[in-house]
């Protein structure tokens, strides 16, 4: 049987308490969502923790509510699987369903939260590994050594981020709010990751995410996650690309965003897409341009299981022209 | 440290001491011998450890004994009515739909899970239902004709 290490557990019911715990410990403690990320990572011992600080007694923290003409608030601790069968969000902002039914099998759907999809810690071949496996190489920048084992005399991690839903709430404006025991502040998704590999969240310490904020829905606005990987049912992504487009009446592009998922430590904008496209009607040879763009932002290593960085880049692109064809034609543009 | 952590598992409440590290997992299989629920990988990736969590899939060798306080869990032992097998066990008998077996009762299940929610799936929807549990003789033929058959009435 594959055992987690010894852990001590707390499951506080609210969450200002929770926010007291997260500052007396510290670094001592991992905050438990879902666990379908952290659980593998502790029984691997790429983490030991102290103790656990599940946040799934915090009533607060699940669930999706309209707060009509402000935003869409989406509890953390609500389920993927909530987020695909919730029509306030398939019908108003499709990407981010449409990436949350992409995320691992039924079952981890079911388990994992969004707010644990945004922390999801980014990967390596050479760091989700057995303990045993590992100790056959050098300690890597990862697991707090000073060698990389993917890029050749590398000087920092390179692991790669995976979360599906990541890019679709960036494409969609979202924002986070976040909360420790002396402030809560408001921050966009985009900035809430460092592109470093070893350190990918940009939170400070004690900060817990409560709640996801999504802009209003426009009828005028469609959007999409696109996702490849090497089995259907469960890998994570070779590549993912989120697409949101806005349009006016007449059919110009009114706005544009275009999000990269598993191609570089954090997920990547392709801020070429809003510069080549607004203001004007979008064409295919437009769209080529774009994903030609998309393949030049991507910075894929070797690192991801079933793939080359090679093609992983041409992906890229592939998967941005199809996802913004996609887009345009729904919005009836092309 | 050990918790008191009170759940009901297969209609029969229990209340148990457990170290907090232990997965639901380890005390289905370890503390109350309800060794049909299997350990696959243990990792997340092959649904051998499937359980049903208030009538929902879900993973037991990555669910902490601790998280499913005051919760109904559902495991292949609670599936029989008596001497009387389970509609989806019958039809994985008649249908064959077992080879070396380890997969089963995870993939049984996930279909108890399906047919909960939708008691007429499609195939298309049965394939997407049982994609998280792996299969390693392949069978998954016979498994999805046997939750067919039943899902057709």
């Amino acid at each position: 049987m594959l055992r987690l290490p010894k852990a001590d557990y707390y499951a506080p019911l609210s969450l200002s308490e929770a926010c007291s715990i997260l500052a007396e410990h510290g670094k001592e403690v991992k905050v438990l969502g879902g666990g379908t990320d952290l659980l593998v990572a502790c029984k691997l011992r790429n983490v030991t923790p102290t103790f656990l600080l599940s946040l799934s007694s915090i009533s607060e923290l699940k669930g999706i509510h309209f707060h009509e003409g402000e935003y869409l608030k989406i509890g953390a601790m609500t389920s993927l699987h909530d987020l695909i069968v919730d029509s306030s969000i398939s019908d108003h902002y499709p990407a981010l369903s449409q990436a949350a039914a992409l995320v691992g099998t039924t079952q981890l759907q079911y388990m994992g939260t969004v707010g644990g999809n945004l922390c999801l810690n980014t990967r390596c071949i050479y760091y989700n590994q057995s303990e045993t496996w590992r100790k056959s190489r050098d300690v890597c920048f990862k697991m707090g050594g000073n060698v990389c084992h993917v890029v050749p005399k590398g000087k920092k991690c390179y692991a790669v981020f995976s979360g599906d839903t990541v890019p679709a709430l960036i494409a969609l404006d979202a924002k986070v709010k976040l909360v420790n025991n002396t402030e809560e502040r408001l921050v966009s998704v985009s900035r809430l990751y460092t592109g470093d590999g070893k350190e990918p969240l940009a939170l400070k310490s004690g900060d817990l995410i409560s709640e996801i904020r999504l802009p209003p829905p426009t009828k005028s606005q469609s959007s999409t996650y696109l996702k490849y990987r090497e089995r259907e049912a469960i890998d994570f992504p070779m590549v993912g690309v989120a697409v949101r487009m806005d349009t006016s009446d007449d059919g110009i592009c009114t706005g544009c965003k275009v999000v990269l998922n598993a191609v570089d430590c954090g997920p990547t904008e392709v801020p070429q897409a809003r510069e080549l496209l607004e203001g004007k009607a979008p064409t295919s040879d437009l769209i080529q341009e774009v994903a030609v763009e998309a393949e030049k932002r991507a910075h894929p290593v070797a690192n991801t299981p079933g793939s080359t960085p090679a093609y992983r880049r041409k992906l890229s692109g592939i998967l941005t022209h199809r996802a913004l064809h996609q887009v345009a034609n729904g919005l009836g543009m092309l | 440290m050990k918790k008191k952590v009170a759940f009901t598992i297969n209609d029969e409440h229990m209340e148990l001491e457990i170290e907090s590290h232990k997965t639901l997992l380890e005390v289905l299989r370890e503390d109350l011998a309800l060794t049909g629920t299997k350990e696959g990988c243990g990792l997340g990736a092959c649904g051998a450890c499937t359980v049903l969590i208030e009538d929902s899939p879900a993973l037991s060798c990555l669910t902490l004994a601790l998280e499913v306080k005051n919760k109904h869990i559902s495991t292949i032992e609670g599936l029989m009515i008596g001497d009387e097998l389970d509609p989806i066990q019958l039809s994985f008998v008649e249908h064959g739909a077992i080879q070396c077996g380890f997969c089963t009762p995870g993939m049984i299940m996930s279909a108890k899970a399906l047919l909960g929610q939708n008691p007429r799936p499609a195939r298309k929807e049965i394939k997407y239902a049982i994609s998280g549990n792996l299969c390693r003789c392949t069978g998954y033929k016979k498994i999805i004709d046997a939750v067919e058959s039943i899902s057709n009435g």
